[in-house]
């Protein structure tokens, strides 16, 4: 690839219990990845679309970000992605980073699809990490059960970061101190869609409650005693075995045995 | 601000007829083609969607059709006829082995799109039965399902089924879309996990629609949507495409049988183009983060001999973990820790030997889905939890796994 670039979108986060302004979790992820790529020689410029005076942005350049480049001033009202398409396409990157979702407004996590969809470019979710060997680039992706899912990118990709990305860098004063912001003027039209959407305050509804489980291979409750260790051990694997949690179950006795849990479960 | 008010009326004129009606024209008996027929009505997105050359022109019903917006309540046009029955009568028609309801030449699809491993139990089932919600015998539901699920599509309300190949997301996506864009329903819904929310927003963006993700309740025509700080909920008209949450759907009980039928994808989906898919890297479970976790082996206090545990939770393939008292002891690191001062696991399977369970250790496995105990004593806490005891010393019964493990391996 011949111009080694990455555009990283931060956003202005807040904190889940008090709701103060913070550098948002997983944009603070991609910065961590956004720096290591920076000091592998790649061209890194940072974008927020906002106020310039926002707290967050303080905390992004304490983690080691040298500027951040605001298009604004915009409200949290007003629809972002214009403006960022028309940044982000300007710098002509290969790699977009940016936090899966936001933590402020509407926080539908359609952002980096719109990028993705201007710019003609694939989007990857919920990555965890990336692995640059030379020109090729790897991007892990975080899905259930720990595993990790590897794309290797040819062209240009937008990465949403998920919150199993490694931990944000930790902040210094004296880099917050010495980071630079910049205005980028940009004006910005309103959502109307989301104007008219009524706001009412979150009222948190009961766990549904589901009638108990009777099911063949998922008996009720049991306790054995006068058990010896070997029968224990083989209850315990017909168990296992019953739930599907034993990966090999076909390993064991037979695939019909695996199909009876699954109609079972299903 | 003012407290809003929800307009009753809207809530009174949604659930208009939510019963299931048999169709009962000659239509059903005939044996057509397993291709479906072209809609009579073209919806909005499907205009958009398909071009021009797909389209039949619009007759003046279109405009009733459903716009991105929200669907119009069609009361009162479509509500009289013979075909309605009440839910009781339909109760007693619709016993086991009664006729398959069939839905010919729909008008619109809705579709519904799953996953083999459901975000909740009957997630499915309780999606399609959301979508049929405004009830129109005009109306197919189209289940579009991710991966091999040994479920029945039919029994689940499906009048249509789209089969997906469930390993590489990127040409899943792409699979979907054309499916879609096949299809053209009105309205596509979404179990709302990490899954069904990027997959939803990946069909916003590509099909140019304005998504609502994380529905916590549907009120008539309205729903409830979860601001971004998770303090305030939007009051906004249906969209499109919508993730659902658990908390908007209800129970349903098993129904009426529909028909399934499969619908073949008529045009390949191209291959996203600049990713190349290297699948799912492996790679030991043993020290995965906890949060992360699906089946966890836990060692408390009953447990001495932490080689052998270790031996025990690689050839089961599970994440080892410890109670407080083990991590205190230095036995496992701090990050092994399980409980209200460690980390609260979200596993499938968690099996405890040799901890009797207190509280706080409790409180992290409370969203465990299933709980094997192996401790001495009948009274400990955690042996009331597990769904399976074993009365035993966990140190006896660590190695008696291990001999079985290896001798149904060979």
């Amino acid at each position: 690839m011949a111009r080694r670039s990455a555009v990283l979108l931060l956003s202005s986060g807040r904190h889940p219990v008090s709701g103060r302004t913070r550098a948002a979790d997983c944009d603070a992820r991609a910065l961590r990845m956004a720096l290591r790529l920076q000091a592998e020689g790649w061209t890194l410029s940072a974008i927020h679309a906002g106020r310039p005076d926002d707290a967050a942005l303080g905390q992004y350049l304490g983690m080691g970000l040298p500027s951040i480049t605001v298009l604004g001033p915009m409200s949290e009202q007003d629809d972002a992605v214009p403006a960022l398409m028309d940044a982000v396409s300007a710098r002509t990157p290969i790699l977009v980073l940016c936090g899966q979702t936001a933590e402020a407004g509407e926080g539908s996590g359609m952002m980096p699809y719109l990028l993705a969809q201007g710019l003609g470019a694939p989007v990857i979710d919920n990555v965890a990490d990336i692995v640059c060997g030379g020109t090729a680039i790897s991007v892990l992706q975080a899905e259930p059960a720990g595993r990790r899912r590897r794309y290797s990118l040819e062209g240009p990709a937008v990465l949403a970061v998920g919150s199993l990305a490694p931990a944000p860098p930790p902040f210094a004063y004296g880099r917050m101190r010495r980071g630079v912001i910049e205005l980028e003027r940009r004006s910005a039209e309103p959502d109307r869609d989301r104007a008219g959407w009524e706001v009412m305050p979150r009222r948190p509804r009961p766990a549904r409650l589901r009638p108990a489980q009777t099911s063949a291979t998922v008996p009720g409750k049991r306790a054995l005693t006068d058990i010896t260790p070997e029968a224990a051990a083989l209850e315990i694997i017909n168990f296992l075995k019953g739930i599907n949690v034993l990966k090999d179950v076909a390993a064991f006795d037979g695939e019909s045995r695996q199909a009876e849990a699954q109609e079972a479960h299903g | 601000m003012t407290r809003p008010r929800i307009d009753r009326s809207v809530e009174a004129a949604a659930p208009a007829d939510m019963s299931v009606r048999r169709r009962r024209d000659n239509a059903a008996r005939t044996d057509l083609p397993l291709v479906a027929k072209r809609p009579r009505l073209k919806r909005d997105l499907q205009a958009m969607t398909m071009g021009p050359s797909g389209a039949r022109p619009r007759t003046s019903n279109a405009a009733a059709s459903l716009s991105v917006a929200g669907p119009s309540l069609r009361t009162g046009q479509r509500q009289s006829g013979p075909a309605q029955a009440s839910p009781a009568m339909q109760r007693e028609q619709n016993l086991p082995g009664a006729a398959v309801i069939r839905v010919e030449a729909p008008a619109r699809y809705r579709m519904v799109i799953s996953f083999a491993r459901q975000a909740w139990p009957d997630c499915e089932q309780e999606l399609v039965a959301l979508a049929r919600d405004a009830e129109d015998k005009d109306m197919a539901v189209v289940v579009c399902r991710i991966g091999e699920a040994g479920r029945d599509a039919g029994a689940a309300g499906a009048d249509r089924l789209v089969q997906v190949a469930g390993d590489e997301p990127m040409r899943q996506r792409a699979e979907i879309l054309a499916a879609c864009r096949q299809v053209g329903p009105d309205r596509i819904m979404l179990p709302h996990d990490k899954k069904g929310a990027a997959l939803a927003r990946y069909l916003a963006a590509a099909l140019g629609l304005r998504p609502a993700l994380g529905v916590t309740q549907i009120r008539g025509n309205e729903i409830l949507v979860p601001t971004a700080d998770g303090r305030g909920e939007y009051r906004r008209p249906m969209a499109s495409i919508m993730s659902i949450r658990e908390t908007a759907c209800r129970t349903i009980a098993a129904g009426v049988r529909r028909e399934a039928r499969p619908i073949e994808l008529q045009e390949p989906a191209g291959v996203p183009e600049g990713v190349t898919d290297h699948g799912p890297q492996h790679s030991d479970v043993s020290m995965l983060p906890l949060e992360e976790a699906q089946f966890i082996i836990s060692a408390g206090d009953g447990v001495t001999d932490f080689e052998t545990f270790g031996r025990t939770a690689r050839g089961l393939a599970a994440t080892i973990a410890g109670s407080r008292v083990i991590c205190d002891a230095g036995h496992l690191p701090r990050d092994r820790q399980i409980g209200a001062s460690g980390h609260v696991a979200r596993a499938d399977c968690y099996v405890a030997l040799g901890i009797s369970g207190a509280p706080q250790h409790l409180e992290g496995i409370r969203n465990c889905t299933h709980v094997v105990a192996v401790n001495t004593d009948l009274h400990a806490a955690m042996v009331e939890r597990a769904d399976l005891a074993i009365i035993a010393d966990a140190q006896q019964v660590m190695p008696a796994l291990l001999r079985a493990r290896g001798a149904s391996h060979g």
